[in-house]
């Protein structure tokens, strides 16, 4: 009884996801730190964005 | 009214309709149909609470992608899953029916607009809260959206007083469907089995297989095989093109000004691209999830942008100094999963579960087009923060890698089990058709979202009852129809 109760109040709150196996469908998606890439479906074509530590920055911001 | 399993398809016993389970579309559908005045049994194979017995033939195994294990993503007893949903709703969108360019395996047989007459309806069942309309993000190619979060209805409570008093609907729990019979195309009786070995047949005009996105898959493989493959002629589908929404931690954003975003006032917003977004960037569906983030997390935040922008860095301080701080966000994602053949559930005939039956296999994993999905959208909120200055947007760790590599502990997913009995104009494609109906059985009925041929990104059990209500409609039609010839 004990055991149901405890399991099933974690099946409410289920966070505990599965780990496993990751292999995934692949796609080079290239966000190349420190370089700019222009995004040519923006308003304004000349737009560059910069990508640092992940951060999407204008170019001015450097 | 609530019958014993002994007294499950009585001799003599004339039944309308069978529905087997009882969560978000089995419930509902036989509720109405016994209002309607139809005779109804309603079939549960879990127990009247949680049970270790019931809920164990819920394992299987999974392969592929990480995925949690198939036990903790659904519940099995009376309510079904129901009992631990979140609550959140959303209609699919319109455009959520239509073929996308980038895939057209989204594309339903049926329009937006035959769901609409039952928002209301399905809205009442679960308590849906108002849900505001779309609005564009002028330049960004997003648009805003809502969702109803409220309290999460569970069947059984809603529908206890019918369960305990309707004269015309018999339930029956610990009744496991273990096969569905047929003849010259029509279902002739389904077969159920209790935990101590009782066997019972139930003979009704029609049947409503609703047990869940997953198991509605295997209980039609299972039964299709004992048939000889007289149950679905053409099984090329079943099991197949099966989704769940990808969820995932996609980033922070640090905004010098909320308002746009509407996050000056509340504490979450949500976005998704516009239909013409998606077209041009040949992407699906997507809903980034903005949450505001603490005080700590914030100052952090503030300090990894400063250290990185001089210009960023002054432009704070003046903020600051004049007693405004940037708001910190917490950026997550739930998106539409491309409609795959390859994303499957099968049986796994090397384990048999405690009745004897195959458990379930299921093989799961992203497309390019799943990560591609993601990607155009997380960016398509990061340039549209960086042009307009309202704030800045750094990707999480694995958005930056290449390839990218959805992470593999988390949330992972919705555990929105949806696709393996696709709704299709023809049988090769699908395997019930524009009534949800099994192409090969002129009285078999699937309710659940298994029969969704794409997915969109909202959550999907708003539009599971639209469904259930829509089918009830059209089983009332033919019973009535029968009845009068
Ligand atoms: C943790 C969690 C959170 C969720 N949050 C949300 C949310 O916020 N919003 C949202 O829209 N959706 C959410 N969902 C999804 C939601 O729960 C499902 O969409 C919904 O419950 C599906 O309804 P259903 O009737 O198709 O299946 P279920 O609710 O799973 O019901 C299936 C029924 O069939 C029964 N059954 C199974 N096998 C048999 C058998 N052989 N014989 C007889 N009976 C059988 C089961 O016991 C059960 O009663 C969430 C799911 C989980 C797991």
């Amino acid at each position: 009884m004990r055991h149901t109760l405890t399991r099933r109040a974690l099946l409410r709150l289920i966070g505990l996801a599965g780990l496993g196996t990751l292999l995934t469908g692949t796609l080079a998606m290239r966000l190349p730190e420190g370089h700019s890439t222009r995004d040519t479906s923006k308003r304004d074509s000349n737009d560059e964005r910069l990508v640092v530590s992940g951060w999407l920055l204008n170019t001015q911001d450097r | 009214m609530e019958i014993p399993f002994a007294s499950l398809g009585k001799p003599g016993d004339s039944v309308d309709v069978c529905v087997i389970g009882t969560g978000a579309a089995g419930l509902p559908i036989a509720a109405r149909l016994a209002e309607r005045g139809h005779r109804v049994v309603l079939c549960e194979g879990g127990d009247i609470e949680f049970s270790e017995r019931s809920q164990s033939l819920y394992r299987g195994t999974v392969v592929g992608g990480a995925y949690v294990p198939l036990d903790t993503a659904r519940l099995r007893y009376l309510g079904g899953s129901t009992n631990h949903w979140g609550g959140v709703c959303r209609p699919l969108d319109p455009y959520d029916f239509a073929a996308k360019p980038a895939t057209a395996e989204t594309r339903w047989p049926i329009e937006h607009s035959e769901l609409v007459p039952y928002y209301g309806e399905a809205a009442q069942i679960l308590d849906v809260l108002p849900i505001g309309p779309d609005s564009e993000l002028p330049g960004s190619g997003l648009r805003r959206i809502h969702f109803s979060i409220g309290e999460s209805v569970h069947t059984r409570t809603r529908y206890a007083s019918t369960i305990r008093d309707s004269p015309r609907l018999a339930f029956c729990s610990a009744a496991n469907l273990m096969g569905l019979e047929t003849r010259d195309g029509r279902i002739t009786s389904a077969r159920f089995t209790n935990y101590e070995g009782g066997v019972r047949d139930v003979h009704a005009r029609f049947y409503v297989l609703a047990c869940g996105g997953i198991e509605n898959s295997r209980l039609l493989l299972w039964s299709n095989r004992q048939s000889g493959g007289r149950l679905i002629r053409n099984a090329d589908t079943l099991g197949r093109y099966w989704m769940d929404h990808p969820h995932a931690s996609i980033g922070q954003a640090l905004l010098f000004d909320p308002a746009p975003l509407g996050l000056d006032r509340a504490y979450d917003a949500f976005f998704a691209p516009t239909p013409h977004a998606m077209i041009a960037r040949n992407i699906l569906n997507c809903g980034l999830r903005l949450h505001t983030m603490g005080p700590e997390q914030n100052l952090a935040l503030t300090e990894d942008l400063t250290s990185l922008s001089p210009s960023l860095k002054q432009r704070i301080q003046t903020m600051q100094a004049s007693g405004v701080a940037p708001k910190g966000i917490i950026l997550r994602a739930a998106w539409e999963q491309e409609p795959r053949r390859e994303n499957r559930i099968e049986l796994d005939d090397t384990r048999l579960d405690s009745l004897g039956m195959p458990r379930c296999r299921l093989s799961w994993g992203y497309s390019s087009l799943d990560v591609r999905t993601l990607r155009e959208s997380v960016l398509m909120l990061g340039d549209y923060l960086r042009q307009t200055d309202i704030g800045r947007l750094k990707l999480a760790d694995w958005l930056t890698q290449e390839p990218i590599l959805p992470p593999d502990t988390g949330e992972l997913v919705g555990r929105h089990h949806m696709g393996g009995t696709r709704m299709a104009a023809s049988a090769s494609q699908g395997i019930v058709d524009l009534d949800c109906r099994v192409f090969d059985q002129d009285n078999l009925y699937i309710g659940g979202s298994s029969v969704f041929p794409g997915c969109g990104h909202a959550n999907p059990t708003l539009t599971i009852v639209q469904l259930a209500m829509r089918m009830a409609d059209h089983l009332d039609a033919r019973l009535l129809r029968q009845t009068i010839v």
